[in-house]
């Protein structure tokens, strides 16, 4: 049987290091921790930082291009036949590798700052950099097996680091809830696994996609929806999404890194990196597409309903994924992928911004006890304006390129429905983040205002988080931390935010588009009644309605004086169905949560006890029995052992004699 | 017929035999058993003591050692009969042999296995 | 007729033996000069050395052919692979009894166990007949001196059933070999494959003798019923020695005669009862564990088990089935050797680690032993993630494709029986002690007992990575 590899193989000693980098800062950062002390942050950031130098130098071996086959392939460990393990760089894998160790290396170095005086320091970094590790394990993989153990261990991951203040009963049970979902979610691919081996007896991606055409088509939907329930677990789509506002619950730096620019858009990848299995299974597309519109629309439907400034940003978040998500379905690979890229960059920037005022503001998220912040913390303000301008998609910025390339190429494939959903989602994107970005710095601060005057009730009732980040248990330590190690990730931050989307510029011909040539099937495309520039223009339309409404209720001259009043009967009057986030935390409650405890007091009381212990006890007793009888002819007399082996030698010889006789 | 079948049939028959020569005397002989029949027959002299005599364990160990010497010193024979024709090869495994048996003998000798006590 | 055993004998061929029996006697020589203080590591440290020089000298041989003995021994592959256990087997079993050693007797024994060794390598290679029984009887031999070689009445009475029952199936081997001898006309196991012998009487005859000695020292049922008595008799690490050493050469044996020693078409026939025994080994062995309470008869019960399943890859007589076995039995010998070192590491003078009783709440007192202990009972248990489990599927998979799915379905059938064993000595571990029965800490560490625990827990692992593609099969026979 002939094995296809996906990329040209040779030895790239670099890729190893690049990939087992982080892991062994890890381990020195778990191993020496308290001996480190603060030089675990300088130790584990540089450290990413050096995978993320390696990168840069594996460039051209990422981007080759041999007889049309793509990237650096190298082979680590060749198992039973089909189980060969090795390690991919193409111009997919290397586009998540620089954003990985690249945002990852700028948000070790604010953590520096952010974590300083923080008990478990050491702790934080070595869970980090083991992240990182894993991330890298899961974009490198040459294997779906590879990738399911990198997929498992960023759930690991972020299981640690969700639950990194492990004090807090609210973190814990993010954590846990985290991890849950995502296990549904690993089942998914394991699942999809099994399939593929099945079929092609390999569970190298070469193998898999070389045979995408020859899946019976039930068989690759099942293969498909097995993936997907992966991918959507991990990159928070309805209805596994539920665990990703909670996950804020996070140090700030980790919602940046796992929650915003990284670990959640997996499932992006995942789908990218399968892209020959989709394009040719329309309902697959269907499927994803589908389910990536919704999310994104009803991500932003619940980013408008929010309080508290991280949860925003996670609904934001999930909505901006459910962009790529529906990119990647419909087969508008390079515009799912590109809005991976700006993202990552200027959602990173929005949460280490708000990061920025919750560290000033004392641990403090909540926006309606913010307000008049520009004047406080001008850095900040700058900070947001241009991550929100970035996200709502202002001409010029990042995502007003990668977001339209999505929302073109979803008419581009037939699917005027999504089209319309994508644009409806760009107005309501921008309403949210205007309204986030005027209620906490204009107007005057309402930080002395008491909470209930405000509409804030009691924070369990809202389903706010309990508390916040917990301060620095040496409250003066953090005065000495310098204010440019949390400024200077987030200000190199800004220039992709803005100018990464520049790469996308000019269709076929842009840097975007020769980066990936050869990377995705190509589809076949329609073209639309509607061109590519109108239908930016209709998006900046949408947009600026949005940015109008929101300006309207948030930052007229007579909002923003009666501000505590509005924001009060806001509060109050908030529609039920979105204060419950439609219900989806009740829902999987009922569904899941309820049936598995009815299914678990059926088992406890009656299969349990009297079906399987049972059947247990009953081959437990006639095992015994056995077990004695053996024992009642291992007496330890010599001649009974004898008698034993001649009767046994006896019926050899009655074999072989009538054997030998025929 | 098997070539083997005139074997197998006088193994049955020694079997046969020897078994009827062992059951038939139990069945037709006739039993007068008075106390000198009952003795155990030994020279025409009372027997005085057990018939299991113990013997110390030192006996059994010379004999073995005795054994194992006498039978490598056998193996020296057909050497010797084919000393001209192994040459120098056959000279060489035989001194081999005897620094392997010379090893053991001193092994045997320093351990006290010659000794009686 | 002028000989000249220069040109026919390869000495290359049996220098991994020989190099063995230097040591061997080396080790008597400094045991009779040496002072008693100096003999206990120096024959240790001699003897490990001549098993290192052994196991240097046959790896050299690997993917080379030597043959000597006028063709009575050949090796250079799969030769090579089982004098490599055997030499595991020796080294790890060596390594234990400076341990446990009784410091007057240990010259003795350790010469004893190299020359045994002799053996087992000489059964590894052996091409006729008489090397196999050359081989077998060698280590044999010293097997019988090895059980008795300490001051205990179980220790006597394990070698003098050994001595008994072992020579009464020597005895059908020899009288089987005959009886081949006399329908080949040949002392060559090459020639016992002619066509025309399928037809012979005295060949089927002399197979059956010749496997019922083979079963008896595979110990597979009903040959099986010295193996408990003689392993909980015998000291631990001879135990250790004898259930892999005689193990991988009688395999070694087997696996040629299966191979390379049958007439065409013949061999599914030949070999019937040998499978059926097989199978009854895989359920009775499992069975037999459950109620024992001493780590080597439950070791012993276990081993039988294992040669079973051994067995049933090869049942098809496949070269990917042959290549599995092997796999399976290095596996084996790791992770047998590494519960031998666990129970050694806690054992002190009366062998308190062959106890199961010893085992209670060993999870505190040693942590990371009982994890080892714990994963060795996983491997041999065969549970994910470790090599019994690999080797167990590979297994599986093999005896499906060659038509022996009923030995696959016993060797599942067997597993399932043995896990309430296995996880017997686990949950002994990690449960809480019950009530007052308090066993003491026996010996603070006995390094070379721990070194061998690191080094078998290193080779089970790395046998669950060892890369089994296409490339590695093994020049078997020739």
């Amino acid at each position: 049987m002939i094995h296809h590899v996906m990329g040209n193989d040779g030895t790239y000693p670099l890729l190893i290091a690049l990939w087992l980098l982080p892991l062994l800062g890890a381990i020195l950062c778990w191993g020496f921790g308290p001996w480190l002390k603060a030089r675990a942050g300088w130790l584990a950031s540089a450290l990413v930082g050096a995978s993320f130098v390696l990168a840069v130098l594996s460039w051209g071996a990422g981007t080759q291009s041999v007889g049309g086959t793509l990237g650096a392939h190298q082979s680590l460990l060749s198992w039973i036949p089909g189980f060969d393990f090795g390690l991919l760089l193409d111009p997919l894998a290397l586009l998540w590798v620089f954003v990985i160790t690249g945002v990852g290396a700028l948000i070790h170095l604010y953590s520096i700052g952010y974590m300083d005086g923080d008990a478990a320091f050491a702790r934080f970094f070595a869970y980090m950099n083991f992240f990182v590790f894993a991330m890298l394990t899961l974009v490198l993989s040459d294997n779906f097996v590879g990738l399911l153990i990198g997929w498992g261990l960023v759930g690991l991951a972020s299981y640690f680091l969700i639950g990194f203040w492990f004090f807090k009963p609210s973190a814990v049970a993010a954590a846990r809830k985290a991890f849950v979902l995502n296990v549904v979610g690993d089942v998914g691919i394991m699942f999809a696994i099994f399939l593929i081996v099945a079929n092609v007896h390999s569970i190298g991606f070469g193998d898999a996609f070389a045979a995408a055409g020859s899946y019976a088509t039930p068989t690759l939907f099942l293969i498909c929806l097995g993936l997907f329930v992966g991918a959507a677990a991990k990159s928070a789509q309805v209805p596994l999404h539920t665990w990703l506002p909670d996950a804020m619950e996070g140090p700030t730096p980790v919602s940046a890194l796992i929650h915003a620019a990284t670990m959640v858009t997996a499932g992006v990848y995942l789908i990218a990196r399968c892209a020959p299995l989709w394009s040719v299974n329309a309902d697959a597309q269907m499927l994803v597409g589908t389910i990536g519109g919704l999310t994104a629309l009803l991500g932003a439907i619940l980013g408008c309903a929010q309080w508290d400034i991280k949860r925003i940003l996670a609904y934001s978040t999930m909505s901006q994924i459910g962009y790529m998500i529906m990119g990647v379905g419909v087969g508008a690979y390079e515009g799912g992928v590109a809005h991976f890229f700006t993202h990552a960059f200027f959602k990173a920037q929005l949460f280490l911004g708000s990061g920025l005022i919750i560290h000033a503001l004392a641990n403090e998220q909540d926006i309606r006890r913010m307000g008049g912040l520009a004047k406080k913390l001008p850095y900040a303000f700058v900070v947001m304006l241009v991550g929100v301008l970035a996200i709502c998609g202002t001409p010029g910025f990042s995502a007003f390129f990668s977001k339209d390339m999505i929302i073109y190429g979803t008419l581009q494939h037939g699917h005027p429905w999504l089209y319309a959903v994508g644009i409806l989602t760009a107005g309501l994107t921008a309403y949210y983040m205007l309204r986030l970005l005027f209620v906490t710095f204009l107007g005057s601060y309402r930080g002395a205002v008491d909470p209930s005057d405000l509409g804030i009730r009691h924070p369990e009732l809202a389903g706010l988080p309990s508390d916040g980040d917990p301060a620095p248990q040496d409250a003066t330590a953090h005065h000495h931390a310098p204010a440019w190690i949390m400024n200077l990730p987030v200000g190199i931050l800004i220039v992709p935010s803005i100018f990464a989307g520049w790469l996308m510029f000019g269709g076929a011909n842009s840097p975007w588009a020769h980066f990936f040539a050869g990377q995705f099937p190509v589809p076949n495309v329609v073209v639309p009644p509607i061109s590519e520039g109108a239908t930016s223009a209709i998006v900046f339309a949408c947009v600026l309605v949005g940015a109008a409404v929101a300006a309207a209720r948030y930052a007229s001259k007579g909002a923003l004086a009666d501000a505590v009043a509005r924001l009060r009967s806001e509060s109050v009057r908030m529609p039920a169905l979105l204060s419950n986030r439609f219900y989806f935390d009740a829902a999987i409650d009922a569904l899941c949560v309820r049936s598995a405890q009815l299914a678990g007091t059926f088992f406890g009381r009656v299969a349990d006890p009297h079906v399987i212990d049972g059947t247990v006890r009953e081959a437990a007793i006639s095992a015994r029995w056995m077990g004695t009888l053996m024992r009642s002819l291992q007496t330890g007399l010599l001649r009974a052992y004898a008698l034993i082996l001649v009767f046994g030698a006896a019926c050899f010889i009655v074999y072989y004699a009538l054997a030998g006789g025929r | 017929m098997n070539p083997y079948g005139p074997v197998a049939l006088y193994l049955c028959v020694a079997f046969a035999a020897a078994l009827l020569f062992s059951v038939l005397p139990g069945l037709v002989a006739r039993r007068k058993p008075n106390p000198e029949k009952a003795e155990a027959y030994e020279c025409g002299v009372e027997p005085t003591s057990a018939v299991a005599g113990r013997f110390p364990v030192r006996f059994y160990l010379i004999a073995m050692l005795f054994v194992i010497f006498d039978v490598e010193a056998a193996s020296f024979y057909p050497w010797a009969v084919q000393m001209h024709a192994l040459r120098i090869y056959g000279l060489l495994e035989m001194i081999v042999f005897i620094i392997v048996l010379g090893i053991g003998y001193a092994y045997v000798w320093k351990k006290g296995g010659f000794a009686w006590r | 007729m002028i000989l000249n055993p220069f040109g026919t004998a390869d000495w290359m061929a049996i220098a991994p033996i020989v190099a063995l029996a230097i040591a061997s006697l080396l080790v008597l020589l400094a045991d009779l000069v040496a002072r008693p203080a100096i003999s206990r590591y120096g024959a240790v440290a001699i003897g490990l050395l001549g098993t290192a020089a052994a196991a240097v000298l046959a790896a050299m041989q690997y993917g080379h052919v030597y043959a000597a003995f006028f063709g009575g021994f050949v090796t250079g592959g799969f030769t090579t692979v089982f004098e490599e256990i055997v030499a595991i087997a020796l080294a790890g079993s060596l390594a234990l009894y400076a341990t446990l050693g009784d410091p007057k007797r240990i010259g003795g024994t350790v010469a004893l166990m190299l020359w045994g060794s002799c053996g087992a390598m000489l059964m590894a290679g052996a091409a006729n007949l008489m090397t196999i029984f050359l081989g077998l009887e060698l280590l044999s031999l010293a097997l019988y001196c090895l059980c008795g070689m300490v001051d205990r009445r179980g220790a006597r009475e394990s070698a003098l059933k050994y001595l008994i029952l072992s020579s009464t199936a020597s005895g059908f081997l020899l009288f089987g070999m005959a009886l081949l001898f006399g329908a080949s006309g040949s002392v060559l196991l090459a020639d016992l494959a002619r066509p025309q012998l399928a037809a012979n009487p005295l060949f089927w005859m002399g197979s059956g003798l010749f496997l019922i000695g083979l079963a008896f020292k595979m110990s597979l049922v009903p040959f099986h019923a010295w193996a408990p008595d003689v392993y909980e008799g015998a000291p631990l690490p001879v135990t250790a020695y004898m259930s892999v050493a005689t193990k991988a050469a009688t395999l070694a044996v087997f696996a040629r005669v299966l191979y390379a020693a049958l007439p065409a078409g013949t061999a599914s026939h030949v070999m019937l009862p040998v499978w059926i025994v097989a199978g009854i080994s895989m359920i009775a062995g499992n069975v037999g564990m459950l109620a024992q309470h001493d780590l080597k008869r439950l070791l012993a019960y276990s081993g039988i088990a294992q040669v079973g399943y051994i067995l049933t890859a090869m049942a098809g007589g496949s070269a990917l089935g042959l290549r599995y076995a092997i796999y399976y039995l290095v596996a084996y010998t790791f992770m047998n050797l590494g519960a031998f070192a666990v129970a050694t590491a806690i054992s002190g003078e009366h062998e308190e680690g062959a106890r199961l009783v010893s085992y209670a709440g060993l999870a505190r007192r040693r942590p990371w032993l009982a994890a080892a202990m714990t994963f060795f009972m996983l491997a041999l248990a065969g549970m994910p993630p470790t090599a019994g489990f690999l080797g167990k599927i590979l297994i599986l998979a093999t005896s499906a494709d060659s038509g022996y799915a009923w030995l696959g379905g016993l060797l599942v059938a067997g597993t399932a029986i043995s896990l309430y064993a296995y996880a017997k000595v686990v949950r002994a571990m990690y449960l809480p002690q019950s009530g007052d029965h308090h066993v003491a800490d026996l010996r603070p560490i006995a390094p070379l007992a721990w070194i061998s625990v690191t080094l078998c827990l290193i080779g089970v692992i790395a046998m669950t990575f060892y890369p089994l593609t296409p490339s590695n099969v093994l020049p078997l026979l020739r």
